[in-house]
């Protein structure tokens, strides 16, 4: 009986899965977003394949070159090949920035759950401190963050991440706030389920589909704060490459060599609008009503 | 009213809402009822009258803050359930009192599957039972309520409501409780939907030795289901007494209206006397009777003493001064 059913089972547990999915595949511009992620993500990903020899072999003679075929991007000013280095920086950028919302994501899960859940004053006093934290600029408290802790891989993504926190906890909240005066939450309390397992069970798959836009959309936010503060000087330093330490480093080259500025900011731009149109689309796939 | 043989037997139980801009919203008042076991007591009333709110308060889930049992004791074999720590009502419900919501289409949860949701309540409450084991039961549960087995791992959109409530039936009797608060149950179904889930219900509470606390506005169901019935007004008993004493003697003017308000199948095409008025707001209830105000029969007395639950005859009591009065003349009430 079971096992006849099996396939068609799948199908039914996918459902929503692959409703999804149909529903994004209608998105052109979607779709060619996710390529150029993926691309993006797999190059980066294959950076040692690609360049066995490592992003730091300097040949001072080939300095400022303009993109050929040995070195598409051209070198900068150490005669260092700019693809290779955009490639090797793109694992500092996108590890931070992912990392850095995985964080925010976790933090945001577990104050917005206990916040809406419980309500009260512990919700008060949760969203009393976001809102102090909203106040602040993000950019603004990053840098505070990142200068008292040193700069480093861990204190960036910690910086990014606890200024998108707020924005995590608000999402979460809301729906949780309607989701457990629901009748099926109600029904698990009076199965004598204890909160922790109704906000596992039965409250968090049903936010799912408004954290997982948010995740995508936060991790292009956090490219560009990741990006910024290392700038700023504050992130990862040199000479690990990362694409916003390269901007910086490449800003006092720009009049000689615009390629040094101009690749590593478009692998930014790139990766940045293609995240967001993804997650626009998300959006529109996982929840139809907003569309109509 | 013997204490000691009852299963349920709420005293005194008063629950209140506090809010901010409401005041204090008196929903349950001074509540005495008992349950025998095997039994199924009817709760009726009209919408607000607090039956829900009992039912809650039963299962320990009075939504806090706003509401709070202010003073009563509810015993469940003998122990007060007021009186237990979160922890061992936790291990109470769902395993030896159980219930089955009004609405079936919301009661739940639309991201897993009924599978899924039956073995939650097995799970919780046995937890030595192997994963097989439990899924077997929930197979067997089921079928006991009469959906294939074979769509256990469907999602409860693909069931109609009258299947969504026999898996919410399901749920509810999987660990074989003693006690079933069915907060009505049928309300959202129609009628011959309604016939199938209260049959399937009497049913299954014969085998399973279940009591039952059935909450209705349905006089119908009472007649079919209950072995006992209480007229709940204003969070308070107006009238208690078998099904028989309250069909064919009710003594109440709102049990009489209530009455007066069903159309009769039989009898000739009249216009329905519906009961005049409102119920009184629970954040302000009258300082006499609270169904004073609505009564044809209220004199001075009603509108200024709060009646007393007091005997009829036997095991039915009313909450009415004329009714009582009348009883001691020796006059037939209604």
């Amino acid at each position: 009986m079971r096992s006849k059913n099996k396939a068609e089972r799948n199908l039914e547990k996918n459902s929503m899965l692959r409703e999804t999915f149909y529903r994004i595949c209608q998105n052109k511009l979607a779709i060619l977003c996710m390529v150029i992620f993926a691309i993006i993500v797999i190059l980066v990903c294959l950076a040692g394949v690609i360049a066995p020899q490592g992003y730091d072999e300097q040949n001072v003679s080939n300095a400022f070159k303009t993109p050929s075929l040995q070195h598409i991007f051209g070198t900068d000013n150490f005669g260092r090949d700019i693809f290779v280095r955009v490639l090797y920086g793109g694992r500092i950028t996108l590890l931070v920035s992912i990392a850095s919302t995985m964080v925010a994501t976790l933090l945001g899960l577990l104050f917005g759950c206990i916040a809406g859940y419980f309500g009260g004053a512990v919700d008060n006093v949760i969203m009393r401190v976001m809102d102090v934290f909203m106040a602040i600029p993000n950019m603004i408290l990053a840098i505070v963050i990142a200068t008292t802790l040193g700069s480093g891989m861990v204190t960036t993504v910690l910086a990014v991440a606890v200024g998108s926190v707020p924005g995590f906890v608000r999402i979460v909240r809301a729906p949780i706030l309607s989701i457990r005066t629901s009748e099926y939450v109600e029904s698990a309390r009076a199965i004598g389920a204890k909160p922790a397992f109704i906000i596992i069970h039965h409250i968090i798959p049903n936010i799912m589909a408004q954290v997982i836009v948010q995740v995508t959309l936060g991790i292009a936010n956090s490219i560009i704060s990741v990006a910024g503060l290392s700038f700023l000087g504050l992130g990862v330093q040199p000479p690990t490459p990362e694409w916003g330490t390269m901007l910086s480093q490449a800003r006092n080259y720009m009049m000689r060599s615009m390629y040094m500025v101009t690749c590593p900011g478009i692998a930014i731009v790139l990766s940045v609008i293609s995240l967001n149109v993804i997650g626009d689309a998300l959006r529109d796939a996982l929840d139809p009503r907003l569309k109509n | 009213m013997v204490q000691t043989e009852a299963l349920l037997s709420i005293r005194d139980l008063s629950i209140q809402y506090v809010t901010r801009d409401m005041g204090c919203c008196r929903a349950v008042n001074n509540l005495s009822l008992d349950l025998q076991k095997g039994e199924t007591l009817g709760l009726v009333g009209e919408t607000g009258a607090g039956k829900t709110t009992i039912a809650r308060g039963i299962m320990g889930i009075v939504p806090n803050p706003p509401g709070r049992i202010t003073q009563g004791s509810i015993f469940f074999k003998g122990e007060d359930l007021l009186r237990k720590k979160k922890k061992e009502m936790r291990k109470i419900r769902g395993d030896k009192i159980s219930m089955i919501f009004q609405d079936p289409m919301t009661a739940l949860n639309p991201v897993d599957t009924v599978g899924e949701q039956i073995e939650e309540v097995l799970k919780l409450h046995q937890p030595g039972a192997g994963k097989e084991e439990i899924r077997q039961k929930a197979v067997q549960m089921l079928e006991t309520v009469g959906i294939p087995g074979e769509r256990i791992d469907e999602y409860p959109h693909q069931f109609s409501g009258g299947m969504k409530q026999r898996i919410v039936i399901a749920i509810a009797l999987a660990c074989s409780p003693e006690l079933l608060i069915a907060d009505e149950p049928t309300t959202a179904l129609d009628v011959t939907i309604q016939a199938q889930i209260l049959e399937l219900m009497n049913k299954l509470k014969g085998e399973m030795n279940t009591s039952m606390l059935l909450i209705t506005h349905d006089l119908g169901v009472v007649a079919e289901m209950c072995n006992r019935v209480a007229i709940i007004y204003a969070g308070e008993v107006v009238e208690i007494g078998t099904a028989r004493d309250i069909f064919k003697n009710r003594s109440h003017p709102y049990t009489q209206g209530l009455f007066n308000s069903l159309p009769s199948v039989t009898g000739e095409k009249t216009k329905l006397k519906p009961i005049p008025g409102a119920m009184p707001d629970p954040s302000n209830l009258p300082a006499g009777c609270p169904f004073a105000p609505r009564c044809g029969y209220a004199c001075e007395k009603c509108m200024a003493e709060h009646p007393e639950l007091l005997p009829v005859e036997g095991e039915h009591y009313v909450r009415c001064w004329r009714a009582a009065e009348e009883e001691q003349h020796g006059i037939a009430a209604g």
